[in-house]
């Protein structure tokens, strides 16, 4: 009986959930249908020219909207179609849409979701009014830094910069221990999207302590290119930590220049780590010059594919010439291998 | 003999106690988890990976044999896939059909010279292809001499560069935003992750065009229902929960994504067993914390892949024995994990639970039925009783089942339809008495065929999509 009812209970809960599934599709198709002309109406009126007339009919159109939004369930769907809209509208209606949500009073829901207790309305709410860049929610925002949960500390640190009060990324000062790969994938898009990268104390974030916070300020200097942190950059090569020595390849890779070489070079020899010797090779490949081919041709006995590979080519990036410089060296008859890695310089397709 | 009998009765009232305890507990682990995700990832912005100089490189290796049918559609839906920094590398695995010749015409492809990585064991590469045509950069074909799944697998992973490789079933839909979502759990932790699988999905009904999924449609046969349950089943509630306790032991052969370094670090696809999928996984894990290093197995519970499933039961039958026998080759192989607190959970949790209640549970099941047949031959059975609990296991199953379905709803809710929830239903309580038994059957036939030394996959045909067309 036991079993019985909690099948029935669970088929019941599948019914419910099931209505309100409906409830809410119908409610945001009506919603949608009545006040798509009058969203329509005020986003084109917007743009036009800001004489007394226009205003009046803005207001007109706003309080209609507004009259539609009865109640928290019908302004929650607004402002998922609101975001929505937003992701497929840039420049002026940007704008709009942002002030849109203030004067229907929208980020007064959002603010009671991110004061929530419920973890997913937190979320939530902090979601929204980053995506309005509701400045005044900063506060709110703020209030979430040290939450105990890491997907409302992530959600709090891209909203923090989206509303951007302050030095941005000061939250690295607390919050180091957050920046996984997705995160500073998120931070870099928000950071690109808000155009704030160049406020960033670069300089001042490379003397962390935290090495997660020093390889993450590499990786920006190199999405952004900002050459002009080299000098500071390149003096982390020898760090302790394997994943700043990785950055700082990759920013000489993108950024660097010939004085790099012998010190990039040193460290390939040093290195045990496959992985790096890759990162330096290709760093090498374009920072090297002949004192480096030189070192490149000795590493060519390796076993492993991708670092002959990659010697091949940054061989050839360097000289030009890789193909005399390695028969000069090698038998490539007993080289197989060294014969097939020089076939990828000369065939393009292999370059995909 | 009362005692021996009564004795007998307790062990069977434990293991039942035991593995519907379990249920449930995973069952309420998968249910947090599944909030979880669903909290994390409901405001994910998967296209920002597309334009990321953080994304990872990732190959599609796809072995192909004898699918000349449909293998032009098959590639050119997977270069449709939403990412950047991919290669496809589709291994013809010596196809007795035109695969090869279909795939170099259409994609005017031109043998090159190519260096191969020979870490993992694999038949001989005959020659390598690439596109002319610059819209196919992409791809690469492999041609190789014939050697099965695993070993067409591990040309594929030699031939590859990349940071990740994807190995899929050729045949397979894979969603277009598939690999953002597999990405994310792996830059989440890109230091600790190895391996990430993906829901599949049965296709069966579902409308397909140019290698897309159109219309998700439950399937009108029975049998592919069953199986539609049975994946949402061992998906969305073991799957999900094995992940979150980071004891995960299989990811699908038909879809999943693992670190090349690590796949290349522990040897590959052993080509020696019919569950490759299944080895790998548990070979990775154990390899790696015997190295000292930490293994993170995910799942991400999206439908990112749709299979066709058999609509035959003596295909069916054929499958469901292979994966008896890999399941069996697996744990026997790995024996050493078993109770072990040195594999962690997995040791300690995992296996004993694929052990008892994977590989015994058809066992068990048999013995009981034999034992209930001779307490009824010798007058023992006390029907009210027996019938009581019967229909307390058959509610069980159907419960589980109805919580499966409770799951789907509140998660990814792909079959809108109103009158295909009451068809789940009534699938979910005829499939305890019409598809349960031969899915024991199956894999007791899987074990003597094990002890008999059967190595074969047995032949898979299949149906084919149903396009729009014909739906109509």
């Amino acid at each position: 009986m036991l079993m019985a009812t909690a099948a029935i209970g669970v088929v019941i809960l599948i019914g419910v959930l099931k209505v309100r599934k409906k409830h809410r599709y119908e409610s945001e198709k009506s919603l949608l249908k009545v006040i798509e002309k009058d969203l329509n109406n005020y986003l084109i009126s917007s743009t036009e020219n800001e004489g007394l007339k226009w205003k009046s009919v803005h207001h007109y159109q706003l309080n209609e909207i507004k009259a539609k939004l009865e109640n928290n369930f019908l302004k929650g769907i607004f402002i998922g179609h609101l975001i929505s809209l937003r992701k497929n509208l840039y420049g002026e209606f940007d704008e709009v849409l942002e002030d849109l949500y203030e004067l229907l009073g929208l980020h007064e829901l959002s603010i009671k979701k991110a004061n929530s207790r419920r973890m997913a309305s937190v979320v939530r709410g902090i979601h929204e009014l980053s995506q309005f860049e509701y400045k005044s929610g900063y506060h709110h925002v703020l209030q979430h830094l040290g939450h105990s949960s890491q997907i409302v500390r992530q959600e709090t640190q891209v909203a923090l910069l989206n509303l951007s009060a302050g030095s941005p990324l000061f939250f690295l000062k607390t919050s180091w221990k957050d920046l996984s790969g997705w995160h500073i994938l998120s931070l870099h898009h928000t950071l690109l999207r808000t155009g704030l990268a160049h406020r960033v104390q670069y300089d001042y974030w490379l003397r962390n302590p935290n090495w997660e916070v020093r390889a993450f300020i590499i990786d920006m200097c190199v999405f952004f290119r900002l050459v002009a942190h080299m000098d500071n950059i390149r003096g982390h090569l020898f760090s302790d930590e394997y994943q700043v020595q990785a950055a700082v390849l990759r920013a000489v890779t993108e950024m660097g220049d010939d004085r790099d070489a012998p010190g990039v070079y040193k460290f390939l020899v040093n290195t045990d780590r496959q992985d790096l010797k890759i990162l330096s090779i290709n760093a090498l490949a374009k920072v090297g010059g002949p004192d480096e081919v030189e070192g490149l041709l000795t590493l060519l006995e390796t076993d492993h594919s991708d670092t002959l590979l990659a010697t091949v080519m940054a061989i050839e990036e360097i000289s030009g010439n890789a193909e005399e410089l390695i028969r000069k060296s090698y038998d490539l008859q007993s080289h197989i291998h060294l014969a097939t890695s020089l076939a990828h310089i000369k065939e393009p397709l292999n370059n995909s | 003999m009362i005692k021996i009998i009564y004795g007998l009765q307790f062990l069977y009232l434990v293991y039942a106690v035991a593995i519907f305890s379990s249920y449930l507990i995973l069952a309420l682990i998968s249910y947090f988890e599944m909030r979880r995700y669903m909290t994390k990832n409901s405001f994910a912005d998967y296209k920002m990976i597309l334009s990321s100089p953080l994304a990872p490189s990732i190959s599609l290796v796809a072995p192909a044999y004898n699918e000349g049918l449909t293998i032009i559609e098959n590639v050119k839906s997977l270069m449709s896939i939403e990412y950047n920094n991919y290669d496809i590398i589709i291994v013809n695995d010596g196809s007795k059909d035109d695969s090869l010749e279909k795939m170099q015409q259409a994609f005017d492809l031109k043998k090159v010279d190519f260096l191969i990585d020979r870490t993992l064991p694999c038949n001989d590469i005959r020659a390598i292809y690439k596109s002319q045509n610059r819209a196919y950069k992409k791809l690469i074909v492999v041609d190789k001499v014939n050697g099965g799944k695993a070993d067409a697998l591990n040309a594929g992973i030699n031939i590859s560069n990349k940071e990740l490789v994807a190995c899929i079933d050729v045949d397979c839909i894979i969603q277009p935003d598939a690999l953002l979502k597999m990405v994310k759990p792996y830059l989440e932790d890109r230091e600790n992750t190895v391996a990430i699988g993906g829901v599949v999905r049965i296709a069966n009904s579902c409308i397909v065009e140019e290698g897309r999924l159109i219309k998700v449609n439950l399937p009108e046969s029975l049998l592919a229902r069953f199986q539609v349950l049975e994946y949402m089943r061992s998906f969305l509630l073991g799957r999900m929960a094995w992940s979150r306790l980071n004891g995960l032991m299989l990811i699908s052969g038909a879809f999943g994504l693992f670190k090349r370094e690590v796949v290349l670090t522990v040897g590959g696809y052993d080509k020696s067993t019919v569950g490759e999928d299944m080895e790998l996984v548990v070979r990775i894990r154990r390899k790696l914390t015997e190295i000292g290093r930490k293994a993170k197995v995910i799942y991400v519970p999206d439908p990112l892949c749709w299979t066709e499933a058999p609509s035959d039961r003596k295909i069916l039958g054929r499958q469901r024995n292979r994966w008896m026998r890999g399941t069996i080759e697996t744990l026997s192989r790995h024996r050493k994990i078993c109770l072990n607190p040195k594999y962690g959970l997995l040791g300690v949790l995992s296996y004993p639970y694929w052990f008892m209640f994977e590989l015994l549970a058809p066992w068990i099941e048999l013995s009981g039925l034999l034992f209930f047949v001779y307490l009824t031959l010798a007058g023992f059975v006390n029907w009210s009783y027996t019938l009581t609990l019967l229909l307390f296991v058959y509610l069980f199953s159907i419960f589980i089942s109805v919580l499966t379905l409770l799951f789907e709803e509140i998660s990814f809710y792909r079959y809108t339809r109103q009158r295909d929830f009451y068809k789940m239903l009534a699938t979910a309580c005829l499939e305890p008495v019409l598809f349960h038994p031969s899915v024991m059957y199956w894999a007791i036939r899987g074990t003597f065929d094990k002890w008999r030394g059967r190595k074969s996959w047995g032949e898979m045909s299949r149906t084919g999509f149903l396009k729009k067309a014909e739906a109509k």
